[in-house]
């Protein structure tokens, strides 16, 4: 019973906590509940089909259906996180003065929440999956059947509440930080998510792994310790990675930040803006040349996310590359 | 199995309950259903052992790779 409540334990907590993340990102905008409860049921849906289909799905594709659809879902999951992010450093300022006022009843469009949806909905899906599979054979094969079940169950609340307290705890930290906070910690995940793929992708011969294991820490922190565990959903740790994990978690988190960088410039551009329509500046003058000004340097916007360059930080981790 | 050298495993999971092939050591991680067979591929091991598991039934289903 203690083992099916630990696999589903692990499972709903790794759903949780990226659900967690994203609730804490869209803190104070308005329906996002629905939103999100939207993307849980629909994985909760989708997770059922998948499992259902999983002998196709493994199958598929010459034997690599299942590593190419995790490494699918993790790369748009990332991507989705990159998008929030980009957009929130452009409304962040915007929203962060809205949060302090009563009723939180922000309306600043319903964009970034399509994107949010969409990773809840794909964290349910490939965890839950897993889930539906491993409860179906405890009940397929009935082997102690009630305590497996009422393991899993258990399994199934504890990684729900232990995910709503750390949603709780990200309330705590308050409003001024809150914004640079959520950034870092959708940033980490996205460059997390995106190392994990490379995984799945090098697993399905696809990608190489350049250096078979660039360093071997599972002395240090094994991947399956707990703080491992949190670290490698969190952060994307692998205590024995390969070379192109490392690559694209600093690849991924250099991306977010230029592009975060990019839109700190124009903080009226909006997620339309980013794509193509937004004023460029010009080169060297710090001009623009149509639409808004840039901000001052200097001027202090403590309420505006400020997302420090983390290519430095990220690259030191490993080994650095060109990639692209 | 040899080492350094690509392999193909085939996993032949024969009764009718899903399980999951993993090994933190060989970085695999993939669901078999019940009474079906699939594959993984590795690029190439260093002489070594590798330990994975069916990680449904962690405590009884242990297996190591030796490349040599």
């Amino acid at each position: 019973m203690l083992g099916a409540a630990l696999i589903v334990f692990r499972e709903t907590l790794e759903a949780a906590l990226i659900v967690a993340i994203v609730m804490g990102a869209s803190r104070g905008v308005a329906g996002r509940t629905r939103w999100l409860a939207g993307g849980i049921t629909a994985g909760i849906c989708g997770a059922v089909f998948v499992a259902g289909f999983a002998g196709v799905i493994s199958n598929g594709l010459d034997g690599r259906g299942q590593e190419l659809l995790n490494a699918s879902i993790l790369l748009t999951a990332a991507a989705m996180l990159a998008w929030h992010n980009a957009w929130m450093s452009s409304h962040g300022r915007h929203l962060a003065t809205q949060m302090r006022r009563i009723g939180h009843d922000v309306s600043v469009g319903a964009k970034p929440l399509y994107a949010l949806a969409i990773v809840a909905f794909f964290a349910v899906l490939r965890e839950g999956s897993e889930t539906v599979l491993f409860m179906y054979g405890l009940a397929a094969s009935g082997a102690g059947g009630s305590g497996l079940l009422g393991g899993s169950l258990l399994g199934l609340v504890g990684g729900g509440v232990l995910g709503w307290l750390i949603y709780r705890g990200l309330l705590t930290i308050p409003a001024g930080r809150f914004m640079t906070v959520v950034s870092w910690m959708v940033l980490l995940l996205a460059a997390g998510l995106a190392a994990n793929a490379a995984a799945y992708l090098n697993q399905a011969g696809i990608l190489p792994s350049l250096v078979s294991q660039v360093w071997d820490s599972s002395e240090l922190l094994s991947q399956n310790s707990v703080v491992g565990t949190l670290l490698h959903i969190l952060i994307g740790y692998s205590d024995r990675p390969m070379g192109i994990q490392d690559c694209l978690l600093s690849r991924d988190a250099r991306g977010h930040s230029s592009a975060e960088a990019r839109l700190r410039q124009n903080p009226c551009a909006d997620a339309e803006g980013w794509r193509g329509r937004r004023p460029r500046p010009l080169r060297g003058t710090g001009a623009t040349v149509a639409g808004p000004r840039p901000p001052r340097r200097g001027r202090p916007s403590s309420q505006a996310i400020r997302v420090q360059p983390a290519s430095v930080t990220m690259a030191s981790r490993g080994i650095s590359c060109a990639w692209g | 199995m040899p080492a350094r050298q690509r392999l193909r495993l085939v996993i032949d999971n024969q009764d009718a309950t899903p399980e999951e092939f993993e090994s933190h050591d060989l970085r695999i991680e993939k669901v078999v259903p019940g009474k079906s067979k699939t594959t993984v591929r590795i690029e190439s091991l260093r002489a070594g052992e590798y330990h994975f598991v069916g990680e449904f039934n962690e405590d009884t289903a242990k297996g190591k790779l030796v490349a040599e």
